[in-house]
């Protein structure tokens, strides 16, 4: 189930839909319903759900391959792998995660981080109502309050121009994370060895 | 004292105005609320309107989930009288730590997540539901993928 997080909805996401002609579900989430929900904070992210609609494994980076590794750094394989060993055992993959390492994880749920979002809300709707000049201030304070959403910065940015109303862009935020990674890699359980004729 | 009170309501009734609300993502054009600037009075019609949140004798109640106001509290919650009472939106916001934000340019009033809602995901690590149009516009929903693995992926054109 892929979802686009557009402020600008079909318009912007749209064409980009057209181009995949997918047959699998995608959805258009003008409001960041999504984002909110579980907590992301970046695109790609990925989440596994069970038949049960328990969750396997929260928000991690997920590409499909590594068009743009030279600029985040992280191997999609090792992501893909596991995804594909847990569609194919389930609750016995090593990649679902335990219940303590689940909780650890689902913690971004602060008063200040939904305060931030209320912000970047009311920045959608005043987009959404014509009112871009308006939302710029909203904006703002989400990015203030929550400096590590990336989902704040870049969709606001596309209602203004960056460094006129935000005084940055996105090479200068990346530049700033001097070291930092953009996305958190994966922590994934180490894969059993699928060489058939291991050397030693 | 009834001067008084007369002269009090006058004074909010003038200040009502058509005000736009948004909580729980639901966006509600109320034609008359009156707004503070750290309180929202809208009529108990209206709230049930633009959160589904009903005034009963338990309290506020969404569902079977209520919120108590206590005598000492009820100033800060409910004025007026009959059909022109008025509840106060932000001090229900308050009580459940819901944040509430304000644009008076655009007369709007956006309320925030509910944190005990999105802090149930931990508890139950069940996935949060939601319904969203696809890209030809049908209305479609998490929950109609249980029985299913899902990887659920968001993306965007920026």
């Amino acid at each position: 189930m892929s979802v686009a997080e557009d402020i600008g909805g079909i318009k912007d996401a749209g064409p980009w839909i057209e181009k995949a002609s997918p047959e699998y579900t995608v959805l258009v989430d003008e409001k960041h319903t999504v984002a909110t929900l579980y907590g992301m904070v970046n695109v790609p992210t990925g989440v596994w759900i069970d038949e049960r609609g328990k969750i396997v494994r929260p928000n991690e980076v997920a590409f499909i391959d590594n068009r743009y590794k030279a600029m985040h750094g992280i191997d999609a394989q090792p992501y893909l792998i596991g995804l594909l060993d847990w569609l194919d055992k389930g609750d016995k993959s090593i990649y679902a995660m335990g219940a303590d390492q689940l909780r650890e994880r689902l913690n971004q749920f602060t008063p200040q981080n939904l305060l931030a979002d209320a912000n970047f809300k009311m920045g959608q709707y005043l987009v959404s109502a014509g009112h871009a000049r308006d939302a710029i201030a909203y904006f703002k304070a989400a990015q203030t309050l929550r400096p590590d959403d990336w989902n704040y910065k870049r969709n606001a940015w596309l209602f203004a121009d960056p460094d006129k109303d935000y005084g940055t862009n996105f090479g200068k935020e990346v530049k700033a994370l001097n070291g930092k990674p953009y996305y958190p890699a994966p922590d994934l359980p180490k894969a059993p060895s699928s060489n058939p004729h291991p050397q030693e | 004292m009834r001067a008084i009170a007369l002269i009090t309501f006058t004074a909010a009734a003038l200040s009502a105005a058509p005000t736009t609300v948004i909580y729980d993502g639901v966006t509600s054009n109320l034609s008359e609320a009156v707004s503070e600037p750290a309180n929202l009075w809208v009529t108990l019609p209206d709230l049930t309107r633009a959160t589904r949140f009903v005034l009963k004798p338990q309290g506020a109640c969404l569902d079977e989930f209520c919120v108590p106001i206590p005598k000492s509290r009820s100033a800060a919650f409910l004025r007026g009288e009959g059909t022109q009472k008025l509840f106060n939106l932000a001090e229900l916001a308050r009580t459940l730590k819901q944040p509430a934000i304000h644009d008076d340019a655009n007369s709007v009033w956006l309320f925030g997540s509910r944190p005990e809602s999105l802090l149930e995901v931990a508890n139950t690590l069940e996935a949060p539901d939601f319904t969203l149009p696809d890209w030809k516009g049908a209305s479609r929903s998490l929950h109609e993928f249980r029985g299913k693995r899902v990887l659920l992926v968001t993306w965007a054109s920026w």
